[in-house]
């Protein structure tokens, strides 16, 4: 089955699996980039950057094309970047709104849905019907139930085995559902898991690798909720089965958790980490940042204000690539360390 | 403290007067005029046009950048546990917001309401949301889908999306200070934008000439009214003694340089808190930039005709920061042809994601088109922190002698 | 290089009038950092004896040479004690210890002990990174910051330069206040830049002490970046090697108008004698 990359959360995999595709996630591995320094500054992340190079390193040469939406400054310049590069591959930037709170947003993004629709079966001779779009919308709400499940039995499994499981679950066919992953709970992470008495919040962009997961688990903290978008952003809210696909579509979009790159009310996120943090009775909250994001930079420091209101214990980690081991552990001991006192 | 090292304008007192008069009018004199923070790219005509007291706090950051005090602000905003991998015009404004005696003026004057425009960039929404936190004033939002389409082209529903925000926006500004817009002051305010914008394409225009008669930096500093005076009758006075001077120079041939050698072009913001020091480095080889794609930003082409509404939201989509590299890489090689430059400087700028990245693939492909040589400096256009005098005197001395050998 | 301008020296010291058979808990904490380890022997937690020897290749090795330079003479041995902490970089390669903590929280509780209840602010320079720590009346760690990216405020960065200008890292900071004039601290956000810049600075006749005041100017204004953005309360202390640098100290001082007390013992011990507390508590609570 042909396949299509995209970068970010918001991308509609109904409609590129409606239109025959299996859409994947692409994720930057450990190799540290090398090639992607031609087109990219040092001061832009290692998201940026990583993926890129394994475009260069034609680590991405199965793909039929990539997808992005609007997000972030240096996402936006990628975009235009991956096109300049690879003129022959289908590359498109579904631009979204940012101000997901606009009474016209809807109508804006359903008009680019369709553009993007139109585009896709151009490029690809295909023909994207609405029957198929619910069809897709309905696999993948399957899959979005799914993930919850998991969530909600969250503390059977160790951080390393939750971050297997969502890196296979945005790699693999929607269809497969639910029943692989139960099969990743062994007896072993159950009984260690109960010993575990500390829960954080993890709050971030994406996770691209488990060097945090390891730590945690080696020192025996739990993971209790997360704000990743490759985490629990990735599977929140479910689209309606009724009614136009593209406008259920649209409605999603606009409701689910929103990103910082993203305005819905001046304090929406702060809300949302704030629930996190009572719902999952949490000890404190880990930001997990990249070195040159900035949205969620700026988030940082009224988060972090609002969780000192509430004394909510809270770490902030700046990781590159990957996140460099002795420095992680001894900053995530500590922390620990402090919870327990 | 460097000083210039070309030809002093004669409207440099005019200008100094206006910007001057126009941050004394903000702090204390304004009458029944609320402050507004406005963002350059945003559609200042309504804002005009409902009688709001427009201030712009980029501009204001320029000043602390070019007046030494960026690096001192940013560092009250880092202490708070702002990223110091952030833009330093937002920092330095965090850092006024949060210490306004370290601020040039004592800062800027608070605002009533504030609005955000994203056609420059992504961080103009997380610095406005930041002030309306800080000063609990209401935020209006004007979101510009960004364009990827090789034509420069805005799709007709991000046009018909960006109308319905502007009337939005009108709503909002008109419960705010509880007035209603009179249409045709709007298309008052907006007939003053476009003469003045006019005007200006003009003087940069002038600059084809050879010698030319302005270098960056009075580019630079030139431009400051047609970003915060924008749509006033001062504006366009200003800029048509500018252009009489321009012209004058142009018709006796009188050169910004003492011996203008080289034609260069630059592309990114102005490194204001180095301003001349840094662009004497290029004078010591008689090298002027005749041309850059940064105050071009405000010689848009805006209708006259037609519904102004959808005029404004065709205009302020359609900015050269909301474009694609390939658009900008087109635009910048149409400069390089018609201005006749020898090569080109681009500040990779750490402070601007937005109009940097992209910039090593503009280089190529303007290159590779024209034939003439580009030079990347890794610069702030506002933190002096991330400035090294050597390193990039080094680098401009081995572009410079590389245009010298070709002759 | 001719002659090891960046070697920091090595001691022992022993209590004068405490008598471990007389103890009734004995611990002990090692801390074995990237440049030095120390070891440091509690009784009843009163300090004993202590060592402090330049970490080698080998983190079991240098651990264990600590221990014993500190228990030398007094009959006592390592198995003879009764709870073991390590801390440090090396913690993990102690393996004698009973239980690893980190440095912060070993730091915490060491300027607690030695300083007194009233520290609030604890400013760590040590061989490789450098930490503010923020403590309650119990010692206890309340809130963190490290930086461990940079070479500003660690004694790696001190000896970059160190080796540069061939002086003794003693004397760099009573050097660095012999100028009539502060000059502009180096402009480089990083010591390896910094290195190159200072050469420029010499070679346009910059005398070495000017040098070295500029660069630790630069320096103390990095650390203070860090300690404004945890807030500093009073009492603020500072441990580890740098805090011997008194140039750094008194810039330091001046840029954030706060006072740190000065210690009259080594600072270097505070880590090493926080992770001992540590384990006399653990004892305590088996």
């Amino acid at each position: 089955m042909k396949k299509i990359g995209y970068l970010c959360t918001y991308v509609l995999e109904e409609i590129l699996h409606a239109a025959g595709f299996l859409p994947v996630r692409i994720m930057p591995d450990t190799t540290p980039p090398t090639r992607a320094d031609a087109h990219l500054q040092s001061y832009t992340c290692c998201f940026a950057r990583g993926c890129l190079d394994l475009a260069l390193a034609g680590k991405l040469n199965d793909l039929a094309g990539v997808v992005f939406t609007h997000t972030c400054d240096t996402m936006q310049g990628l975009a235009d970047i991956w096109r300049e590069v690879f003129p022959h591959l289908f590359v498109e930037t579904i631009v979204t709104p940012v101000t997901l709170n606009s009474p016209h947003a809807q109508q804006y993004l359903v008009a680019e849905l369709r553009r993007f629709t139109a585009a896709l079966e151009k490029h690809f001779d295909v023909r994207v019907t609405d029957e198929a779009l619910r069809a897709s919308i309905r696999v993948y709400n399957a899959r979005r139930r799914a993930l919850a499940d998991f969530y909600a039995r969250r503390a059977e499994f160790s951080a390393v085995e939750w971050f297997d499981v969502m890196n296979r679950a945005l790699t693999s066919p929607p269809e497969a559902v639910g029943g692989q992953w139960s099969a990743v709970s062994t007896q072993q992470s159950k009984i260690e898991n109960q010993k575990s008495k500390i829960g954080v919040v993890l709050l971030g962009a994406t996770i691209d690798e488990p060097t945090l997961p390891q730590i945690l688990d080696d020192l025996g903290a739990r993971i209790v909720a997360d704000d990743f978008c490759n985490g629990a952003r990735y599977f929140d809210t479910l689209v309606a089965e009724d009614g136009d696909p593209i406008e259920a579509l649209a409605a999603r979009e606009l409701a689910r958790a929103a990103c910082p790159c993203k305005h819905r009310a001046l304090d929406n996120r702060i809300e949302r980490v704030l629930k996190l943090v009572k719902e999952h009775r949490a000890d404190g909250v880990i930001f997990y940042h990249k070195k040159f994001c900035d949205p969620h930079a700026w988030d940082y420091p009224p988060l972090a204000a609002a969780l000192d209101r509430e004394k909510i214990p809270h770490l902030l980690l700046e990781v590159e690539q990957v996140a460099p081991p002795g420095q992680t552990r001894v900053r995530v001991e500590a922390f620990l360390e402090m919870l327990s006192a | 403290m460097s000083e210039r090292r070309y030809k002093k304008l004669k409207t440099a007192p005019q200008l100094k007067t206006l910007l001057e008069r126009h941050y004394l009018a903000a702090k204390y004199f304004h009458p029944g005029k609320p402050i507004a923070w406005v963002t350059s790219g945003a559609p200042v005509e309504i804002v005009r046009a409902l009688d709001l007291f427009p201030v712009y706090p980029e501009n204001y950051g320029a000043l602390c950048g070019a007046r030494g005090a960026s690096a001192e602000l940013c560092q009250v905003a880092e202490a708070r546990g702002y990223s110091p991998d952030l833009c330093a015009y937002a920092r330095s404004s965090v850092g006024m917001m949060n210490d306004a005696k370290r601020a040039p003026l004592g800062g800027l004057p608070r605002p009533d309401v504030l609005i955000t425009c994203g056609n420059i960039c992504g961080t103009v929404l997380k610095w406005y949301e930041a002030a309306a936190r800080h000063y609990g004033a209401p935020l209006f939002i004007l979101d510009t889908p960004f364009i990827h389409a090789d034509d420069g082209e805005p799709t007709p529903h991000a046009i018909a999306y960006v109308a319905a925000q502007l009337e939005e926006m009108i709503a909002f500004l008109e419960k705010q200070t509880r007035r209603k817009l009179a249409r045709e002051k709007l298309f008052n305010v907006l007939m003053l934008s476009i003469e003045a914008v006019n005007l200006w394409r003009e003087v940069r225009e002038m600059c084809r000439a050879r010698p030319s008669p302005l270098n960056a930096p009075d580019l630079f500093l030139n431009m400051a009214p047609i970003v915060t005076l924008r749509g006033t009758k001062e504006c366009v006075e200003f800029y048509r003694a500018l252009k009489d001077e321009v012209a004058e120079r142009v018709a006796h041939k009188v050169s910004a340089l003492p011996e203008e050698k080289y034609r260069l072009l630059w592309d990114n913001i102005a490194i204001w808190h180095h301003l001349y020091k840094f662009y004497n480095h290029f004078v010591d080889y008689g090298a002027c930039f005749v041309v850059d794609t940064y105050t071009g930003g405000w010689a848009m082409r805006m209708n006259e005709q037609g519904d102004p509404i959808e005029g404004l939201a065709r205009t302020y989509t359609q900015v050269f920061l909301n474009q694609s590299l390939q658009v900008r890489a087109r635009d910048m090689i149409d400069l390089v042809q018609r201005f006749d430059v020898d090569g080109f400087v681009m500040h990779s700028n750490r402070s601007c994601k937005p109009y940097s990245v992209g910039q090593y693939d503009i280089r190529r492909i303007v290159t590779e088109q024209t034939g003439k040589p580009g030079l990347i400096i890794e610069a702030d256009h506002c933190d002096p922190r991330a400035y090294d005098d050597a390193a990039i005197r080094a680098r401009i001395q081995m572009f410079m002698e590389g245009l010298q050998a070709r002759g | 290089m001719t002659q090891e301008y960046w070697r920091w020296k090595e001691y022992t010291w022993r209590a004068p009038d405490v008598v471990w058979q007389n103890g009734k808990i004995i611990t002990a904490g090692v801390d074995v950092g990237s440049v030095s380890t120390q070891a440091v022997v509690m009784v009843d937690g009163k300090l004993f004896a202590y060592a402090n020897r330049r970490t080698g290749f080998s983190s079991p090795d240098s651990a264990r040479r600590a221990m014993e330079s500190a228990l030398e003479g007094t009959g006592l041995t390592i198995e003879q004690i009764h709870y073991i902490v390590g801390t440090g970089y090396g913690r993990v390669n102690v393996p004698f210890a009973h239980k690893t903590m980190t440095e912060i929280a070993c730091h915490a509780r060491g300027a607690h002990f030695l300083y007194g209840a009233s520290v609030r602010t604890v400013l760590d320079m040590g061989g490789q990174d450098c930490k503010a720590i923020k403590i309650d009346a119990q010692g206890r760690v309340v809130n963190f910051l490290m930086n461990d990216k940079c070479a500003a405020g660690t004694g790696r960065g001190l000896e970059v330069i160190a080796d540069l200008l061939q002086v003794p890292i003693e004397e760099m900071g009573e050097l660095s206040l012999q100028v009539e004039r502060e000059p502009e601290p180096v402009s480089s956000m990083c010591v390896v830049f910094a290195k190159s810049e200072a050469l420029g600075l010499l070679r346009k006749g910059w005398k070495k002490n000017e040098v070295l005041a500029a660069y630790s100017r630069a320096m103390a204004l990095r650390v203070a970046a860090l300690l404004r953005r945890i807030g500093i309360e009073k009492e603020f202390v500072i441990t580890g090697g740098i805090a011997k640098n008194i140039g750094i100290v008194t810039r330091l001082e001046k840029e954030l108008g706060i006072t740190a007390r000065k210690p009259d013992f080594d600072t270097q011990i505070a880590g090493a004698v926080g992770a001992a507390l540590i384990g006399k508590k653990m004892k305590e609570e088996r």
